[in-house]
């Protein structure tokens, strides 16, 4: 006998019986399940962006430095640049880009304002490869080569030191001996993008900054670029032992809040699916044991005809089968379309500084994953029918054989 | 031989600690062709003894056979294809399967036998026409008369080509004279094709088409004529 031949005709049916009740269970999954696509994929998305814009900044993907200066960020905790095995484990296939960096605390002073600054010295060309600042961003000019002159600032900076381009402001540091050092130079350009950065960030060339300090070829960072995130562990485990002496660590050692944040993002759409999922189940086993009871004369005389047992567990769960395939069919339609409604992103700009506090930026632009959808579907429709089966065997097993003829002797 | 052999049957309800003795020893042995009506008062142990001969529920007591097999040691899954294969039912209502055409009603039970499909619609088609129902298979039951899903239920009764077809109160929520149509039905089955019927029932009409009146009392046989 074949099975579905018998049973597929009688769920079907049995689906459509009542109507109104069947659209409800549906519509229920199919909007359970497009919750579940749509907050995936921003959720998803503020994921991808968190960890986008903190990578961008100037994390990069990890970073190394003298041991002592992550916790101290001091002009002597300076290191010499790569070479020998550091140098040879940057040039590996699975670093895509890396940077040296000259880093000193400074103080900026303009004719009106003064500012504490982050004042870095880059080498331009590569630093274009590992962070935001590229030289297409800079409004005015951008920094020239090693050997440049002159200063890019954030807007923001320029707005509270009163700044316009081409104006000169002074900075002060403490240079490798512990003396104070001045030097008067020029604003040459603008850069834009990463506000937090903005007010308090200053790029020069490295050469400049490193005379500056009196670094001679020292540095203080590199950072670099793994060539794909899931490599990021590898390569940093492989650097660690190209450097021994020098302190390497990943991105999310270096930001640990926008680590925890693209954690929390991750989790929270994990505790979402499953949340949705349980209303989904209790809704779902709701109606399939109402249909049992309904049903139980039904099902009696199918038992007395010789019917098996297992057989009308099967119908039962080819009904909720069919339910949640059809609701899940529809809700990840419903959540496909709304995804791509929004392909040219969800303005977060209502959400004024907490998306940036967050790590995010203001506009959000969810990707419609296939495969998250298609995971999605197959977790709701594979634990619902697991969510089903113990209600549908219970309440099978309550069916009385002689249900037709018990109430009379 | 007997189709049928019930000796010292008994059967006793419990509810908590209350006993309730339905069948106190019925003695019983049904022939092929036989036409049986089993009367009595509500309450006697009629739809008792009929469930238990159709294989529907154990006797607490006493040993039943159908067609010289004892269903004592049979397990749920032996019952249900003693039921399927050499039994046929007849209910009071809810005989059909209401999603189900007349016709695909019929057919169910072939299905379950495994009847091929070509086989099962020749076989279905025939017997509602030989029920006089040939016009009326593609309607499902909501769209059919109470005598003729009757006749639909006797159709399928007598499609798994049954030792035996039970019946209980088959004409109960039938009109007179659709009641007379059917119980006339039976009749011509059981002379024509020798098919043997056991028919529990209040309806006095019953009588004047069976050969047989078995007429259970307080759980025991108290006339056999």
């Amino acid at each position: 006998m074949n099975v579905l031949t018998l049973i597929s005709p009688l769920a079907w049916r049995n689906l459509w019986r009542h109507r109104n009740r069947t659209l409800l269970t549906i519509l229920a999954v199919a909007i359970a399940v497009a919750a579940m696509v749509i907050l995936g994929a921003f959720l998803a998305a503020w994921s991808a962006n968190t960890f986008e814009r903190t990578t961008a900044a100037l994390t990069g993907h990890g970073q190394i430095h003298a041991v002592g200066f992550t916790d101290d960020p001091t002009v002597e905790k300076s290191m010499r640049p790569p070479a020998g095995t550091l140098a040879a484990a940057l040039a590996q296939d699975t670093v895509k880009a890396w940077t040296s960096r000259a880093f000193a605390p400074a103080l900026i002073r303009s004719e009106r304002e003064s500012a504490p600054i982050s004042l870095y010295g880059i080498d331009p060309d590569r630093e274009a490869e590992v962070s935001f600042l590229k030289p297409g961003d800079v409004e005015g000019a951008a920094l020239g080569g090693s050997r440049g002159r002159g200063i890019v600032i954030g807007r923001l900076l320029a707005e509270r030191l009163q700044v316009s381009l081409g104006h000169r402001v002074v900075i002060s540091a403490q240079d490798i001996d512990g003396d104070i050092e001045e030097i008067g130079i020029e604003v040459i350009g603008f850069y834009r993008g990463q506000p937090d950065l903005q007010k308090y960030v200053v790029f020069a060339s490295l050469g400049q900054v490193q005379n500056f300090l009196g670094l001679g070829d020292n540095i203080s960072e590199i950072a670099f670029l793994a060539r794909d995130r899931s490599e990021i562990g590898s390569l940093t485990d492989s650097l660690e032992k190209a450097a021994p002496n020098l302190d390497v660590k990943r991105w999310d050692e270096l930001q640990p809040f926008a680590s925890a944040v693209v954690k929390l993002t991750n989790n929270t759409n994990t505790i979402w699916v499953f949340v949705s999922f349980a209303l989904v189940s209790f809704g779902l086993v709701n109606t399939i044991v109402m249909v049992i009871y309904e049903r139980m004369r039904e099902f009696g005389l199918m038992l007395a005809l010789g019917m098996k047992p297992l057989l009308v567990i099967a119908q039962v769960l080819l009904e909720s089968g069919y339910l949640v395939l059809f609701g899940t069919a529809s809700g990840a339609a419903l959540g496909a379309g709304t995804i791509l409604a929004f392909a040219d992103g969800l303005d977060l700009g209502s959400l004024g500084a907490g998306a940036s506090m967050f790590g995010a930026s203001e506009r959000l632009y969810p990707v419609l994953d296939v495969s998250q959808i298609l995971l999605v579907c197959t977790v709701v429709v594979g634990l619902s029918i697991v969510a089903v089966l113990f209600p549908v065997l219970r309440a099978t097993r309550r069916i009385p054989i002689n249900v037709l003829t018990r109430a009379q002797t | 031989m007997s189709v049928i052999e019930c000796i010292d049957v008994k059967k006793t309800y419990r509810s908590g600690k209350i006993e309730v003795p339905a069948l106190r020893g019925v003695t019983l042995s049904i022939e092929k062709g036989d036409f049986v009506a089993l009367t009595g008062p509500s309450g006697c142990g009629k739809t008792t003894l009929l469930n238990i001969i159709g294989g529907l529920d154990r006797p607490t007591g006493g040993k039943v056979s159908v067609e010289g097999r004892s269903l004592r040691h049979l397990s749920n899954a032996e019952l249900a294809d003693l039921r399927l294969r050499r039994v046929g039912f007849v209910f009071q209502a809810y005989n059909l399967v209401p999603v189900l055409s007349g016709l695909e009603n019929v057919e169910f039970v072939l299905q379950l036998q495994g009847v091929d499909k070509s086989d099962r619609r020749r076989r279905a088609t025939e017997i509602l026409s030989a029920v006089g129902l040939a016009e009326m298979q593609a309607r499902r039951p909501a769209e059919l008369s109470g005598g003729q899903q009757q006749r639909v239920a006797v159709a399928r009764a007598l499609a798994s080509n049954p030792a035996i077809v039970v019946a209980d109160e088959p004409t109960a929520n039938l009109d007179s004279k659709t009641a007379q149509a059917l119980l006339e039905l039976m009749r011509d089955l059981n002379v024509e094709e020798q098919l043997t019927f056991v028919v529990a029932s209040h309806d006095p009409k019953v009588l004047d088409v069976v050969k047989r009146h078995v007429r259970l009392v307080d759980g025991q046989i108290h006339s056999d004529t």
